[in-house]
């Protein structure tokens, strides 16, 4: 056989051995994406005043202004993230259930965490709406609040 | 009637034991010819060990591969031979994976392993094989691995399949490089006395 063929083909069998990713185009997010609506117009809103948002299970205060949008992680060591979104008025619970998958997405990232399945619900907004229960970059709103 | 007994050793996993940190395998193949072909075991251990900043993965297992080729070569000499070549191939292995980061909830370790996982898959080959001394005989094989199927899979998404490659891929492709030993078996020649 020619062995330039046979060189050709070494070749393409190490580079094919050597991909190298981006780390950041690792297609999973570790945080849920939340927009927060007006029940009675459907609007989505501006501006929310919160003393605090923070979860029962870490030891963060995430937020105490939410502008329209806001990303909150989930817990991967279980399957369930409970956070509370604190006012003067009271509290307002929000949960989440969900499965994970745990893979090495390249040797030199960190590893990536697929949350998928996402529940939610609460007993003091309104209304949960799930619209991606998967947290990928394919549609970047995962959860629609409702009050 | 088998002519001949093939036992092979691959290389590249013991070049790869040796001179890359981190992994370290063993694969070997017996073999017998019938007609123009060779029906061929392949059977292999594998051990990798990944680590990053914040994590560890290890992925230990074995794996086998069962298969004929086919010599496209007429009328050669000795063994030498030009392949064409089908193999079915299965994998039995664990993985576990250990993190540690802060994920927004404070600094916490994470431990995730598959306790048994079975892969399977098929595999198009294309090797040589040329007579350098005697009995020894050196070559290459060119695998095109398709079809794979995993069993077992949990919540830890393996890296690397014993015998596959990535597991991200659905199709892989492998070269190894054979020493092999080719004894002649069953058919003496004789010897006529004047």
């Amino acid at each position: 056989m020619d062995n330039r063929i046979v060189c050709f083909l070494i070749i393409i069998g190490v580079l094919g051995c050597n991909e190298i990713k981006e780390c950041d185009l690792d297609d999973y997010r570790k945080f849920a994406v939340i927009e927060f609506y007006d029940i009675s117009t459907g609007t989505i809103r501006d501006t929310l005043i919160f003393n605090q948002v923070y979860s029962i299970q870490s030891p963060y205060n995430f937020a105490d202004t939410i502008l329209e949008v806001t990303g909150l992680p989930l817990d991967p060591s279980g399957d369930f993230t409970a956070f509370i979104f604190e006012t003067d008025t009271g509290d307002f619970n929000l949960d989440f259930t969900y499965k994970r998958e745990f893979s090495v997405y390249s040797v030199d990232c960190d590893p990536s965490i697929k949350f998928y399945d996402l529940a939610g619900s609460s007993t003091a907004f309104d209304s949960v709406e799930i619209v991606n229960p998967i947290l990928d970059r394919e549609e970047f709103t995962n959860v629609k609040v409702y009050f | 009637m088998p002519t001949k007994i093939i036992l092979g050793y691959n290389a590249v996993p013991l070049v790869r034991t040796v001179f890359f940190s981190g992994s370290a395998a063993q694969n070997g193949q017996v073999g017998i010819d019938f007609a123009n072909n060779f029906l061929t075991v392949d059977f292999g251990v594998q051990r990798t060990e990944r680590t990053g900043d914040t994590y560890s993965y290890i992925n230990e297992g074995t794996f086998y591969r069962v298969g004929i080729e086919t010599n496209v070569l007429k009328n050669v000499t000795d063994a030498n031979s030009l392949t064409l070549g089908l193999r079915y191939a299965r994998s039995r292995f664990s993985d576990e994976m250990e993190m540690t980061d802060d994920f927004g909830f404070g600094e916490m370790t994470i431990n995730t392993a598959n306790d048994v996982v079975k892969s399977r898959w098929w595999e198009l080959t294309f090797g040589l094989n040329v007579k350098v001394y005697k009995q020894i005989y050196f070559g290459y094989l060119i695998r095109y691995k398709i079809y794979k199927v995993n069993k077992g899979l949990g919540e830890l998404n393996p890296y690397d399949l014993p015998g596959f490659g990535l597991n991200e891929n659905d199709t892989s492709v492998g070269f190894d490089y054979y020493i092999r030993w080719i004894l002649p078996f069953g058919r003496k020649t004789e010897v006529v006395e004047e």
